[in-house]
């Protein structure tokens, strides 16, 4: 039997060269699309995502569009859909909905993804929204992911008055059954060992530690914290490149069992997605 | 592909004011951090020489780091106007008796101009001679790396912890200059590595870990599972640095 040692080793060696172990699958719970208006992105579009994607192993990506996120939330969750249809299995996607709008639009386009038969979660932004990730606006996603059990991500950052960490302490409280993701994890090193301490508290809350800064050292505190069954791989593809944070966990001083976990088979369990590779007890495995 | 020789062109040791993690780690915890992510070798500066005293910093990172290979060390650098380092010419000798690999300096958090009255003296010194040098881009700002660039065309400026939105900003002056390269460790923009490789060249990027803030495994991944030719991914990986290192420049 490999000891612990062996086994960070030999996944980390694999990942020096550019590979991933055979039974790894990698979800990606936290994507976009599209340019973004205050900087330039490369290849943003689901074709040069799906390179990317190739190119490292990620099988999908849930997705809400950077329309959705922003200004147009009802354009974006349509060309969200239409990727969607474009190249099956490849994109899940988040419908959006920007609280400054009418709650009927919200209705709108979930009715027509429920429609639609496909999996699907629900995305909020309340900092570029600036509106608060609990407040009244936002009740018909929250109430909607409650009814139907879905996931549900959110932009959180420490010290954002809009989406601090502790602000869906309460939340996850009032809606057990949706599946609050916190992307970023509270953004900050402070704000995601509060996240972390949330989590610890809430077993709807899942940890998406997604972003540019990758804290050394954060990622084995999250699963020392919680476990590794509710925290993400998310990399904001394509914000950001998704192979830092793949390298992130691959370099991690965790198992490799706590690895497929993060990479694959948390989202894959939260998404019910069917991963080839694995065996389907691994799916509800718990760390 | 083969095993990669990454060269750390932004790693600090020491410790510092807005430390955040676990423990503060040792040049142990350093090795075992390279080891394992497979990092030979590492362009190292200390702490003390950006948040103290650049003189008294540089001296404490060749106590610590004397004599082990798989180190090369980086002065923080200030003008010669205060006494406080000695003025260009000197300074790059002490340099070249100690093998120190590069420079770095820091005018926001050190208070002087990043302005050719005062610091062009010195970045002549470093120019003459091959030297590079290091500006983390929070210490200036991409008008003033125009500058830097423009005044001095021959000399290797690096640009550090860019972030991942200054494409707009950085590729006007990659155009421009010739002698401008960036590291990667804080620039994890979609397909970045790609996307200069085909329009700039793999010369421009440096392979950098940010440690000990960032995580250095991240970068790595970044650069193996780039979708490069392999000797592109061998330039960025650290062979870059090393032709840096041995003042060939550009």
């Amino acid at each position: 039997m490999m000891s612990r040692r062996e086994d960070i080793e030999q996944v980390a060696a694999l990942a020096g060269e550019g590979r991933l172990p055979e039974d790894f699958t990698v979800i990606d719970c936290h994507g976009h699309m599209g340019p973004w208006f205050n900087f330039h992105i490369f290849e943003n579009g689901p074709e040069g995502m799906i390179r990317t994607m190739d190119r490292c192993g990620i099988q999908t990506v849930c997705v809400s569009h950077h329309l959705g996120i922003g200004p147009d939330f009802r354009r974006g969750n349509a060309e969200v859909l239409s990727a969607c249809e474009r190249y099956p299995g490849r994109f899940i996607p988040y419908i959006c909905h920007n609280p400054r709008y009418p709650p009927q639009e919200a209705i709108c386009d979930l009715k027509r993804v429920r429609g639609l038969g496909i999996r699907y979660g629900l995305k909020i932004h309340p900092s570029v929204h600036r509106y608060r990730a609990d407040g009244e606006r936002y009740r018909v996603l929250w109430e909607h992911a409650e009814e139907h059990s879905l996931p549900i991500l959110s932009h959180t950052w420490e010290g954002d008055e809009f989406c601090s960490p502790d602000m869906f302490d309460g939340l996850a409280e009032r809606y057990p059954h949706a599946k609050v993701i916190l992307g970023h994890a509270g953004g900050s090193w402070e704000g995601q060992l509060a996240a972390a301490e949330i989590a610890a508290r809430r077993r709807n809350i899942y940890l998406d530690p997604t972003g540019s800064r990758l804290h050394r050292g954060m990622l084995e505190i999250m699963v020392k914290r919680i476990g590794a069954s509710r925290i993400l791989f998310g990399s904001d593809i394509p914000f950001l490149d998704p192979r830092y944070q793949l390298g992130r966990v691959l370099f991690a001083r965790i198992s490799s069992s706590q690895k497929r976990k993060i990479l694959g088979l948390n989202s894959a369990r939260l998404f019910g997605i069917r991963i080839a590779c694995c065996a389907q007890g691994d799916a509800g495995e718990q760390a | 592909m083969g095993h990669l020789a990454f060269f750390d062109c932004n790693c600090t040791i020491g410790r510092q004011s807005l430390f955040q993690g676990s423990a503060a780690p040792s040049l142990e915890d350093l090795k075992a951090d390279m080891q394992l992510c497979g990092i030979r070798k590492a362009l190292v500066r200390h702490s003390l020489a950006k948040e103290y005293d650049p003189a008294r910093g540089n001296a404490l990172l060749m106590e610590e780091i004397g004599g082990q290979d798989e180190f090369v060390p980086c002065w923080a650098a200030l003008p010669h106007h205060t006494g406080e380092m000695p003025p260009g010419p000197k300074l790059v000798a002490e340099m070249k008796d100690c093998d120190v690999g590069a420079a770095i300096l820091f005018p926001k958090t050190q208070g002087f101009l990043l302005d050719e009255q005062t610091c062009g003296p010195l970045l002549d010194a470093f120019e003459e001679n091959g030297i590079p040098v290091l500006l983390e881009i929070e210490e200036a700002d991409w008008q003033k790396v125009h500058g830097i660039c423009s005044n001095h065309p021959s000399v290797s400026l690096v640009v550090l912890s860019t972030g991942y939105r200054c494409t707009r900003e950085l590729l006007p002056l990659f155009e421009r200059h010739a002698n401008l390269m960036v590291d990667i460790s804080l620039y994890p923009a979609h397909r970045l590595i790609e996307s200069i490789c085909e329009r700039f060249g793999a010369h421009r990027l440096l392979f950098g870990t940010g440690y000990p803030e960032l995580a250095p495994g991240a970068v790595v991944g970044a650069v193996a599972f780039a979708d490069i030719p392999g000797a592109q991914r061998e330039l960025i990986a650290g062979g870059n640095l090393e032709r840096l290192l041995e003042g060939k420049g550009k």
